[in-house]
C-alpha cells in the first residue's frame, strides 16, 4: 500500500478523467482499476470518462480488457481515449474507440462511441439505475439522517445534511454544506461551518432560535409566528442571513 | 399479568410528577390492581406527604438497598386503599446513596409481588434520574402547559430513548382551560407537536388537588372532581383500555355542541 495507485480518477472541466500510469505492469493497472471501482461502490455508475493512458502501450487485447472493466462490469461510460503511443492508438482504432486530442475535448454524451463489445449474446444489465451520476467536484456528499432531534441532542456533518423530522428548540444540527429539514426547524441550525458562505437551511417550517451560516448569525425575532408560510429557506444576501419562501425563484 | 415498572419523570421540576405518581397509584389500585409507589427522590421525598404516611416511615429504600431491612418490612400500606403500598426514600442521605445497579436488583424483586411499581424520579438529569430509570421497563413524561416545562420534556424524551426504554407517554397537567381558550397558555396540540408523543391523559388545573396534596388526603372521594376522573382515565389507558380525553371545557353553548357533534361525524 505504500505504492501510489496506479489508477487515479480525476475531475476535470471536460468530464471524469481515468489516468493510468504509464510505467506500472499491466496487470498492477488491472487490480489497481478493480479495486478502485470496487471500493467506490455505485458511486461512478453512468458517468462518462476519457481513459488517459499517456505513452502507454496496450494492444487490442489489453484495451478491450479494460474497457470491459469499466464498462460492462461497473457501468461506466468511455467516451474516448487520449493517447500518445501509436501502437495504442492503432489498437483503440480497431475497437472503433474515439481518439481524443489534447485539443479536441472529448465528445459530448451524445457522440458516445460503442466500445468492447461484450463476448457473451447479451450485455450485463447493471444491477443500479445507470443514470445515477457522480457528485460532480468540488460538492459536497449528502447525509439523510432520519430522526427528531430533541432538546440537549447535537448532529454533526461533514456534508449537506438533510434530516427527516424534527429539530426541536435545544436541539443543534452543524453542517459543511446545505442543512434541509422535512419537519420544523426550533432549535438552532449552522450550515456553511466550515466557511460555505453559499450554504442555505430550509425547513417546511422555519422557526429556529437562532440560524448561523458561515460566519453569520441571525437571532429569531421573539415573536411567535402564527401563520406559517410554509416551507422557508436562509441565506446570506448582501452580508447577512435572510429569510425567504422556499420556490418563491 | 405480566408486572410493569413505569418511570414517572419530567427533567423540570415543580409540575406535578409526585402528585401523578400518587394519583395513578392510587387508581390503579382502586381498579383492583396491586401496586407498589417507589420515590426515588433520595434527599428530598415528598411522596410520603402527599399520601398521607409521613409519620409511619421506619425503613427506606436506601435501607432496603443495603440490606438493613427486608423489602416487606420498608414497605408501608396505605391507609385508604389496601392495594397500595409506598416504598418511602431516604431523607438524611443523597442520591449518590444508590447505584442504577442497585435500582435494577430493586424492581426486580419488586416486579415478583406487585402489578405495577410507579417510580417518582427526582428531577434533573443526573444521577437520581439515572437511578429512576435503570429499573423501568417504560416512562411517563409530566410537564405543565409552560414553555421551559415543555423544553426540559424534550430533553428527557431523548435521554429516554438513548436509554432504550421506548418511547414514552405524556402527561399534560394543570392544563388552565380558561387560560387556553383566552390564548395565553399552550394548548394540548401545541405541545403534543412540539415532542411529537403519545398521550396518555390531561389533568386540569385544579384547586382541589392542592389541598388534598397538602393535607395527605385523595382526590378520589369526590365523584364530580374533573381531575380524579382525569387520573382515573389515565389508569384505564395504562391498563390497556382505549378511553377518550377527558373533556375540559364545561361551558359549552348550545352552537358549541352542535359543532363539536358534526366534527366527530365529519371527522
Amino acid at each position: 500500500m505504500t505504492d501510489k495507485m496506479s489508477i487515479a480518477f480525476r475531475g476535470t472541466p471536460a468530464g471524469l478523467v481515468v489516468v493510468v500510469d504509464e510505467e506500472k505492469p499491466f496487470k498492477t493497472i488491472m487490480a489497481d482499476l478493480v479495486r478502485k471501482l470496487e471500493d467506490s461502490g455505485y458511486f461512478f455508475v453512468g458517468a462518462d470518462v476519457t481513459l488517459d493512458l499517456g505513452s502507454r502501450d496496450l494492444d487490442r487485447t489489453e484495451l478491450n480488457q479494460v474497457a470491459e472493466t469499466i464498462q460492462n462490469k461497473h457501468g461506466l461510460v468511455i467516451t474516448g481515449v487520449k493517447t500518445t503511443s501509436e501502437r495504442t492508438k492503432s489498437a483503440a482504432q480497431a475497437l472503433d474507440v474515439n481518439i481524443v486530442h489534447e485539443d479536441h475535448p472529448a465528445p459530448n454524451a451524445s457522440a458516445k462511441t460503442e466500445i468492447a463489445p461484450p463476448t457473451h449474446a447479451t450485455p450485463p444489465v447493471p444491477e443500479y439505475p445507470p443514470t445515477l451520476s457522480p457528485i460532480p467536484p468540488g460538492e459536497l456528499p449528502t447525509e439523510i439522517v432520519r430522526r427528531t432531534f430533541r432538546s440537549g441532542q447535537q448532529y454533526e456533518s461533514a456534508g449537506n445534511l438533510v434530516v427527516l423530522g424534527d429539530v426541536n428548540a435545544g436541539a443543534e444540527l452543524i453542517a459543511a454544506g446545505d442543512i434541509i429539514i422535512f419537519g420544523a426547524l426550533r432549535g438552532m441550525a449552522f450550515a456553511g461551518s466550515t466557511g460555505k458562505t453559499d450554504a442555505m437551511i430550509l425547513a417546511l417550517k422555519l422557526n429556529p432560535t437562532q440560524l448561523r451560516i458561515a460566519d453569520r448569525v441571525a437571532r429569531s425575532a421573539g415573536d411567535v409566528v402564527e401563520n406559517n408560510p410554509g416551507p422557508e429557506v436562509a441565506f446570506i444576501e448582501n452580508d447577512q442571513i435572510v429569510i425567504d419562501v422556499w420556490g418563491k425563484h | 399479568m405480566l408486572s410493569k415498572v413505569i418511570v414517572i419523570t419530567s427533567g423540570k421540576g415543580g409540575v406535578g410528577k409526585t402528585t401523578t405518581v400518587a394519583h395513578i397509584g392510587t387508581a390503579l389500585a382502586l381498579m383492583g390492581r396491586k401496586v407498589a409507589v417507589v420515590d426515588a427522590d433520595i434527599g428530598l421525598r415528598n411522596l410520603d406527604i402527599i399520601l398521607g404516611l409521613e409519620n409511619r416511615i421506619v425503613y427506606d429504600l436506601v435501607n432496603v438497598i443495603e440490606g438493613t431491612c427486608k423489602l416487606n418490612q420498608a414497605l408501608i400500606r396505605d391507609k385508604r386503599v389496601g392495594n397500595l403500598y409506598l416504598l418511602p426514600a431516604a431523607q438524611t442521605r443523597t442520591k449518590e446513596a444508590v447505584e442504577p445497579e442497585q435500582m435494577k436488583a430493586l424492581c426486580h424483586s419488586l416486579r415478583e409481588t406487585f402489578d405495577y411499581v410507579l417510580i417518582d424520579s427526582p428531577a434533573g438529569i443526573e444521577g437520581g434520574f439515572r437511578n429512576a430509570l435503570a429499573g423501568a421497563d417504560s416512562a411517563i413524561i409530566v410537564t405543565t402547559p409552560h414553555v421551559s416545562a415543555v423544553r426540559d420534556a424534550d430533553r428527557i424524551i431523548g435521554l429516554v430513548e438513548a436509554a432504550e426504554k421506548g418511547i414514552p407517554k405524556l402527561i399534560i397537567n394543570r392544563l388552565d382551560i380558561e387560560m387556553v381558550k383566552k390564548g395565553e397558555m399552550l394548548d394540548q396540540d401545541d405541545i403534543v407537536d412540539i415532542l411529537s408523543i403519545g398521550l396518555l391523559g390531561i389533568i386540569p388545573e385544579d384547586p382541589a388537588i392542592v389541598t388534598a396534596s397538602n393535607r395527605g388526603e385523595s382526590v378520589f372521594n369526590n365523584d364530580k372532581s374533573k381531575s380524579a376522573e382525569a387520573y382515573r382515565r389515565i389508569a384505564r389507558r395504562i391498563e390497556g383500555e382505549d378511553v377518550p380525553l377527558l373533556d375540559l371545557d364545561d361551558n359549552h353553548s348550545f352552537l358549541g355542541r352542535l359543532k363539536r357533534i358534526l366534527t366527530t361525524n365529519i371527522g
